[in-house]
């Protein structure tokens, strides 16, 4: 037996388990590429302890041992998994991002952010989570860089204190269900109490037609964290909208 | 080890592993491509078991049986509760896949060409002729409990420590010290401690209370949500509709 076969085989899986990983979005559906990944490994372990000739047999008592700790990490993965759908409803790993720093990816996201944007307002439901999480650099698209970085900490700021109905008009926003019911309240909520959320989300209002994509960068200046996490419940459209009115009504 | 074996006439275990190896990494494809959930976990079966052909043709026999009994037999039906209890969709799912595709495939495009260069490099013209029994029982039961003895207690243990996290992670009447010691913005109580409990110390019961009150407490103090306790709640009234 030539021992390339079995490398390039195992090459060939873990690869596989490495585009699994990257490519999926649901969590068990990545331990599963996980697996593949320790699996590649094992077969490399059996292939060069036959070529090795090990006469202590190290690759495939080692393989036994890999097979074990694999069962132990898909039970407690699994265990995670659970505990994680029982608190949020969900296993998608793109809508879990409560780790996320804010701040971080807010200038990074500005590059791409027309192209998302676009996306978001023209498929609608799809880009729930990615028009609130890019939103606010399509906020900051259409003002001035100076004046987008006060604002922004500004917004940052008054969200991280709570108030403010840009908080929750940014909760209504990220689906594309909630547009139609609740466009002229949220904008009203976005555009009563806040002069620079009015007037960036004014300016992207006029270079884009779609009220779906208007309320959505309306909901921009707020810092994305917030509205990334509304995401995370998808089937929430109903809920988000009555919120909404309920807090421009007081503000 | 020896060197130097003629790579064209390939002797029949070379074409059964080749074969097994090809059902290996086509079903390993259509378990990280296929849309449908259960069906990918059904794919990693086919996939476990011709690994575990490949394992006996290379005469690792106890290996072989280990992975058909802890691979197929275990983990894979570990992951259809998984599945089950997440309630994933039965059928069709369209978003399976998250947006980074493109670059995943890129990235695993690279790793293939480059290990597989560097394996062909390496190891293009290693021979090894198969003698049958080399990995039988008796002989990896001789190694694994004489040279190996403490390695292996030390996973006995390791398994017992990940089976008592699995029953501490999964059990819902569990209050450990973390559900008392996160509790991160305690200034406003009455919106944040629902959210919090229900977050860190879930049980059913617990989470169906809040998603009861939490909405309407959220109304009267719109003024004041800390940043991520409202969505907490709201995620999970999503769930109960």
């Amino acid at each position: 037996m030539h021992i390339v076969y079995p490398a390039i085989v195992s090459a060939l899986l873990f690869s596989i388990g490495v585009y699994g990983v990257l490519a999926r979005r649901n969590t068990i559906l990545v331990l599963m590429s996980v697996e593949l990944m320790l699996n590649a490994v094992n077969i490399n372990l059996v292939a060069f302890d036959v070529w090795l000739g090990d006469r202590l047999h190290s690759g495939q008592v080692l393989t036994l041992f890999v097979i074990v700790i694999a069962a132990a990490e898909v039970g407690l993965g699994l265990a995670i998994v659970l505990a994680l759908f029982r608190n949020r409803q969900t296993v998608d790993i793109d809508h879990l991002r409560t780790l996320a720093e804010p701040n971080d990816h807010a200038p990074v996201d500005g590059a791409l952010t027309p192209a998302r944007v676009g996306v978001g307002s023209s498929a609608g439901g799809t880009a729930r989570a990615h028009s609130g999480q890019y939103g606010p650099t399509g906020g900051e698209k259409g003002a001035p860089p100076v004046e987008t970085g006060r604002s922004g900490t500004d917004l940052d700021d008054r969200a991280g204190r709570g108030q403010g109905p840009a908080d929750q008009t940014a909760a209504g926003t990220p689906r594309g269900e909630v547009a139609a019911a609740g466009t002229l309240k949220g904008e009203v909520a976005a555009a009563g109490p806040k002069g620079e959320v009015a007037a960036i989300g004014a300016s992207e209002g006029e270079a884009d037609d779609a009220p779906e994509g208007r309320q959505a960068k309306d909901a921009g200046p707020e810092p994305g964290k917030d509205a990334s996490e509304g995401g995370t419940g998808r089937a929430s459209g109903e809920g988000r909208p009555e919120n909404t009115d309920r807090r421009g009504g007081t503000a | 080890m020896t060197e130097a074996a003629p790579f064209l006439p390939p002797t029949t275990q070379e074409v059964v592993f080749l074969l097994l190896g090809a059902v290996a990494v086509g079903t390993a494809l259509l378990v990280v491509t296929t849309r449908q959930l259960v069906h990918a976990a059904l794919w990693l079966v086919v996939c476990f078991g011709a690994l575990a052909g490949g394992y006996l043709v290379l005469t690792a026999e106890f290996v072989a049986w280990v992975q058909v009994l802890i691979y197929v037999g275990a983990i894979v039906v570990l992951m259809l509760f998984g599945i089950m209890l997440t309630r994933a969709p039965i059928g069709r799912s369209p978003d399976l896949d998250s947006g980074n595709r493109a670059v995943a495939t890129v990235v695993a495009l690279a790793t293939a060409g480059i290990l597989v260069t560097v394996v062909i490099d390496g190891f293009g013209t290693a021979y090894s002729p198969l003698k049958p029994g080399a990995g039988a029982a008796e002989q990896l039961g001789a190694s694994v409990f004489s040279t190996w003895v403490l390695p292996f207690e030390a996973l006995s243990v390791l398994l017992l420590a990940a089976l008592i996290g699995a029953i501490v992670l999964s059990r819902t009447d569990i209050r450990g010290a973390p559900t008392r010691s996160r509790s991160p913005n305690g200034s406003v109580p009455g919106v944040a401690s629902s959210p919090d409990r229900d977050t860190i110390g879930p049980s059913p019961r617990d989470s169906g209370q809040s998603t009861t009150t939490t909405p309407s407490i959220q109304g009267p103090e719109a003024t004041k949500p800390t940043e991520g306790r409202p969505h907490n709640s709201s995620t999970d009234d999503d769930g109960g509709q």
